[in-house]
């Protein structure tokens, strides 16, 4: 299989959809929507959650069949049943959720798919010549050879195309590829896209990451309640204006106000020559996941920690929380000193008044098949004695109280927290933990999912809970959002902290710069 | 027993071959079942069902191979009840498996009386109506040198279905390792979503895995029935599909591993037989013959105590994904 | 355009009922097979059951002791946990009680005899059930495998207190001696409830005790912290541990009450029924009890309910044995099995079809006007 060269037509699109509609049980997901992407295109996709981005994807990868509408690609009409029909016709579908086999080598996984043409005893020296080609052509940083375990979810993501281009791909649909990416993965992935783009091969983003989309896609389509209502060019208009038209009205993110006076130097959290090491028998084979770190959070103070995937800052957020031990130096919480030695568990750190907002929220901080009153429950009993009773029905409207308050949709207490949409989740997620009032709320990308006003209505919460007087120390890879949100940000590298910068000090460049080269700039 | 006796020693290991062979069979079957991803409970009413059908089926025509078949074709049937159950309609697949084993063991009594009206039993089969034995060659002296009980004990003088049993072990770890198929089966169970993403169909796969674990569950309850014993007896099964679960988790979802657990079970069930009306190191004490029927289930509790829990338990095993 | 839909448990109990109608129907294709006129084999069932009080005692009589292993294995359920250990929890039960009643009949007051018994049999019953809990909690050890194999011991360690422990030196049968009639439960047919209508049948108070049970474990499991930590703990892994619920301590509580319950199937079939030990005095009721709480879809107050209807097919059953020649009571195994599948695993299976009817009778029912 081999890449098809740009086309003759490039007045021709590459992919149609053409009134597509939609329905599922009482929800009118999409009608008469219509997108048109060119061929050697990046296109992007915006819109607010449950607007039918995804299921406009779906439909294009034959994961869906619409009701009504119709498919072209190259010009031609097409039934799409099932993905491997669009697979064969070249469309090709990126998910979020990456997922391999890491027993298996990246050659082994790309060929799992293959038509079978023996079923006892089969080599792989056909695929292989092909993929180590296209892998030269695109510079792939990975080899055939290495187990999956070994790559990085960049990585992965990258072998994921890898198999797509080896199957001959025309148009690839990528769904929120840049969640779970660094600043430079993220300018990698852009590289590629560019790439793509020169072969002829159209790109289409899904992102919520509308300052990311900006920057590289030629053409933008705004989804609002099963419609596409608008194509913009990005060199016509400016990222505000695309907000503005994803939700309907100007979305004025909150700023953060002066410092508050409430026990304004009251230290919250101290951590002392922190050190954690990897658990190892050999002391020889040990290394430091975090050396030395000091850090003192003061009440009404937002600090982030920043650094690159696996720099230390997920590991110094889960020690502090309780759900990982560490080697020496002590954490002072509230007056508490918490010594060296095994966790010391998240319930204790709940009775010390800290939140956490973790990631996954779905996996970790909520139970799906729960109801959402229940859901909410959780974590909330310390203080309770064992035998209590709960009482129901003031669980519940409590419950609604905070979803009210938080824009929780659909406004349904009893339904399964499972069914929720992921940006729900988190709200709710948030919406418990901040309820609590802690001391010390611990976040771990706070805004994952969740679309532009539902991140508006989070920063409005957490700089109230500022005010109150709580310390609140966040670790996010969404370096605009460290901006808005933090008064002091600590940048890690390789498990030391070792730059920590002002409000005044900060911008997205040198944050890029300490986070990748790890040292003072200046 | 007397342990300075090396043709006891022997005797033992044969008798370990023999009592491993059954529990082999439905452990193979169990990790082809897993390894796709489908929690197999219901090992014990699919050999039970295959035992039956064995001796039923040779009871009334005679013909020890087709039996050999229907006791295959019995316990496929309810793999595929399982499989139905389990991979088309997502059903609890922990349940589905008591529910198989239940019914096969009701079923095998309500036909076996129906039938032969011996209280669920099948008449007792004599020699001509048992799976032989095979001897590869008979030239080898009878005499106490070690070459000779080695040769006549372990080697030579097996029934068909053991030989059968150790040739399976090797062809399923070449499946796994080298065939495209045992590649699938094996994403079927650690990540069914790469495999779905990769174009392999996943129900598909692990619809063949179950029924292939069927056929080896025919061929362990066959062996019961008309190769080691000499006819079907009521629950003739007694917990061995549940030795062989435990085997198969001990054996950690590998060929070879299984093999090794599956022989160790047969030692200690055949050291136990032993044992029986022994008396304790001479002390006039009896041990209680109840004490040695408990023997191999305390071992299986002992076995599974021993592990701090399976991380190399297929990833997607029992999972609705 | 939303009109009030139907309360969602409607479809459950529609779906549960149809799933019983197809195990019922399967079962009558096999006695069919056998040569049974099933029309007569299903009235002797029905009349055996509910035919007159004597049948009903019996009935209830044996729905105590599935009220009790029912609970059992549905509160195990509920925090995520296959206990299909109920039999050898039950065995153990028994010999508690029994141990008791013949050490202590004559020298303790009834109440406190009663109290002793209860206490022992629960105790008992969640010694046996604790160890495959705990293996489960801190060693991952597969619990269905664990507590299948101590039902194993459970009864080969009974044969052997019968025969060489408590059997009376003189005796040819393996049971214990008849224990003393001050150590016997009341019966229901003596407390003169209904005047003197009542047959003569094993109930007894148990029965009172069997429907506390139900009432409290639903209070347990809806009501209470411990409840919600197992229901917690039955869903999700991650999720607890990060709420702070100690995951390992949960699982083991969960297994010794629900050993507890099992157990009381000894206070109801030997201090009540027999009031002596007999070898097979459980008899498959653990297993049944995967039945009951299946079809009563693990929920103590509709177990009650699903208990009842076992302890009429376990009479009816008996009947038909009693009536019908070549009918062992393997056929209601047989249904036991049939109702495992097509409730348990097969639940799903019509669920499509029923939702679709349940949509289109409404339909028709709004045309009409009807409200």
């Amino acid at each position: 299989m081999t890449i098809v060269s740009p086309s003759v037509s490039a007045l021709v699109p590459a992919l149609e959809l053409l009134n597509i509609s939609k329905q599922f049980s009482n929800n009118q997901a999409l009608s008469q929507a219509s997108l048109r992407v060119a061929a050697g295109s990046i296109h992007g996709v915006v819109g607010e959650n449950g607007a039918g981005k995804s299921t406009l994807m779906q439909i294009a990868y034959g994961l869906e069949q619409p009701d009504s509408g119709m498919i072209k690609l190259d010009g031609a009409t097409l039934i799409l049943d099932c993905p491997q029909t669009a697979i064969t016709h070249g469309v090709g579908m990126l998910h979020q959720k990456v997922s391999w086999l890491d027993q298996l080598s990246v050659l082994e996984n790309i060929v799992l798919g293959d038509k079978i043409q023996s079923y006892l005893y089969q080599t792989n020296n056909e695929a292989e010549k092909e993929l180590r080609q296209l892998r030269r052509e695109f510079g792939f940083d990975f080899s055939l050879d290495q187990l999956m375990a070994n790559l990085s979810y960049s990585q992965r993501q990258q072998v994921d195309i890898l198999r797509a281009l080896y199957r001959g791909v025309r148009i690839l649909i990528l769904d929120e590829p840049m969640a779970l990416l660094s600043a430079s993965q993220s300018q990698h992935l852009f590289d590629l896209f560019l790439l793509l783009k020169a072969q002829g091969i159209s790109v289409v983003v899904v992102s919520h990451k509308l300052v990311a989309l900006h920057h590289i896609c030629d053409v933008i389509s705004v989804i609002k309640q099963g419609q596409v209502i608008n194509n913009v060019e990005p060199k016509d208009v400016s990222v505000a204006q695309i907000t503005k038209l994803v939700v309907g009205h100007e979305i004025v993110m909150p700023q953060a106000e002066n410092k508050p006076n409430v026990g304004a130097d009251k230290p919250i959290l101290v951590v002392k020559k922190l050190n954690c090491l990897t658990p190892s028998k050999n002391k020889a084979a040990q290394t430091y996941l975090l050396k030395d770190i000091n850090l003192t959070l003061y009440s009404g103070q937002i600090v982030a920690v920043v650094g690159l995937p696996g720099a230390g800052q997920h590991l110094l957020l889960d020690v502090i929380a309780g759900l990982s031990g560490f080697d020496r130096g002590d954490i002072t919480i509230s007056k508490r000193l918490l010594p060296a030695g095994a966790a010391y568990g998240i319930a204790q750190a709940r009775k010390l008044g800290i939140g956490y907002v973790p990631d996954p929220v779905l996996a970790l901080g909520l139970i799906s098949e729960f109801s959402m009153v229940e859901s909410a429950m959780l974590g909330c009993w310390a203080p309770k004695p064992f035998f209590s009773r709960f009482k129901r029905r003031r669980n519940l409207e409590h419950c609604t109280v905070l979803m009210k308050k938080w824009d929780v949709r659909p406004l349904n207490a009893k339904m399964k927290s499972g069914y929720f949409s992921a940006g729900n989740q988190q709200k709710m997620v948030l919406a418990r933990e901040i309820n609590q009032l802690p001391q010390l709320l611990l976040l771990n990308q706070p805004t994952q999912g969740v679309d532009v006003a539902g991140i508006a209505l989070i920063y409005q919460q957490l700089f109230e809970l500022r005010q109150r007087g709580s310390a609140i120390l966040l670790v996010s890879d969404d370096l605009d959002e460290v901006i808005s949100l933090a008064d002091h940000v600590v940048i890690i590298h390789q498990g030391r902290l070792i730059q920590r910068l002002n409000k005044s000090q900060l911008t997205k460049q040198r944050l890029h710069l300490l986070m990748t080269l790890g040292a003072n700039d200046e | 027993m007397d342990l300075t006796d090396l043709s006891q020693w022997f005797g033992l290991i044969d008798a370990s071959i023999r009592l491993a062979t059954p529990l082999l069979f439905a452990a193979l079957a169990g990790l082809l079942s897993e390894r796709s991803g489908i929690i197999d409970i219901g090992l014990e009413g699919k050999m039970l069902v295959s035992a039956f059908a064995a001796a039923a089926w040779v009871a009334n025509t005679g013909s020890v191979w087709q039996g050999v078949g229907v006791a295959m074709l019995a316990a496929m049937s309810l793999s595929l009840l399982h499989a139905f159950a389990c991979i088309t309609h997502r059903g609890e697949q922990v349940i589905s498996g008591i529910a198989i084993n239940m019914l096969a063991l009701a079923g095998t009594a309500i036909l076996g009386q129906h039938l032969f009206k011996l209280g669920g039993m099948t008449p007792v089969l004599s020699d001509g109506y048992r799976l032989g034995n095979i001897e590869f060659v008979s030239w080898v002296p009878r005499d106490d040198s070690l070459w000779s009980m080695f040769y006549w004990q372990l080697l030579s003088g097996h029934n068909v279905l053991v030989y059968m049993a150790f040739i399976m072990v090797v062809i399923l770890s070449g499946f796994f390792k080298f065939s495209p198929l045992g590649k699938r089966v094996f994403a079927a169970g650690e990540s069914p979503l790469a495999l779905s993403r990769a174009g392999g169909s996943v129900n598909l796969t692990r619809y063949g895995a179950v029924l292939a674990g069927g056929a080896l569950c025919g061929l362990a309850g066959a062996y019961l029935s008309i190769g080691h014993g000499a006819g079907f007896i009521n629950n003739m099964t007694v917990g061995k599909g549940f030795i062989a679960l435990a085997a198969l988790i001990f054996g950690q979802w590998r060929p070879v591993g299984v093999l090794l657990a599956c022989l160790l079970f047969g030692f200690l069930e055949a050291l136990s037989i032993r044992l029986q009306g022994l008396e304790f190191f001479n002390s006039g004490y009896v041990i209680p013959v109840q004490l040695i029927e408990m023997l191999p289930y305390i071992l299986t509790v002992l076995v599974l105590a021993g592990f701090v829990s399976n991380p190399a338990a297929p990833n997607a095993l029992g999972r609705q994904e | 355009m939303m009109n009030k839909s139907l309360p969602s448990w409607v479809n459950s109990l529609v779906l549960i009922v149809v799933n019983i109608i197809l195990a019922l129907i399967a079962g009558a294709v096999v006695l069919m097979a056998t040569n049974v006129d099933v029309i007569y084999a299903a009235k002797i069932v029905l009349f055996g059951a509910f035919g007159n009080s004597e049948g009903i005692g019996y009935t209830l009589f044996y729905a105590t002791n599935f009220m009790f292993t029912g609970l059992s294995v549905a509160l195990a359920w509920h925090a995520g946990l296959f206990n299909i250990g109920a039999e050898g929890q039950a065995t153990l039960g028994g010999i508690g009680v029994a141990v008791v009643c013949s050490s202590f009949e004559n020298s303790l007051p009834f109440g406190l005899l009663v109290v002793l018994t209860t206490v022992t049999s629960a105790l008992m019953g969640a010694l046996w059930a604790f160890i495959p809990g705990w293996l489960n909690a801190y060693r991952g050890s597969h619990i269905v495998i664990t507590t299948i194999m101590f039902n194993f011991i459970a009864s080969s360690l009974l044969v052997y207190l019968v025969v060489n422990v408590l059997k009376g030196p003189e005796q040819m049968a393996s049971v214990s001696p008849i224990f003393a009639q001050s150590s016997w439960l009341p019966y229901i047919h003596q407390l003169n409830l209904f005047g003197d209508s009542l047959a003569a049948t094993p109930l007894n108070i148990s029965f009172f005790w069997a429907i506390l049970c139900c009432l409290l474990v639903h209070f347990y499991l809806h009501h209470s912290r411990f409840g919600y930590e197992a229901r917690a703990v039955g869903f999700s892994a991650k999720s607890t541990d990060f709420a702070g619920i100690n995951k390992g301590r949960v699982i083991v509580i969960t297994m010794m009450l629900s050993g507890a319950l099992a157990s009381f199937v000894g206070l109801n079939e030997i201090q009540g029924g027999s009031h002596q030990l007999k070898l097979e005095f459980v008899a498959g009721y653990g297993f049944t009890g995967i039945a009951v709480a299946i079809i009563g879809r693990n929920q103590p107050l509709a177990i009650i309910v699903s208990s009842i209807l076992f302890g009429a097919l376990y009479q009816g059953g008996s009947e038909l044995a009693f009536n019908i020649d070549h009918i062992g009571n393997d056929i209601v195994l047989l249904i036991q099995g049939l109702v495992i599948l097509f409730c348990g695993a097969l639940e799903w299976m019509l669920k499509p079809n029923i939702d679709n009817w349940l949509k289109g009778a409404k339909r028709k029912r709004e045309q009409h006007g009807f409200d």
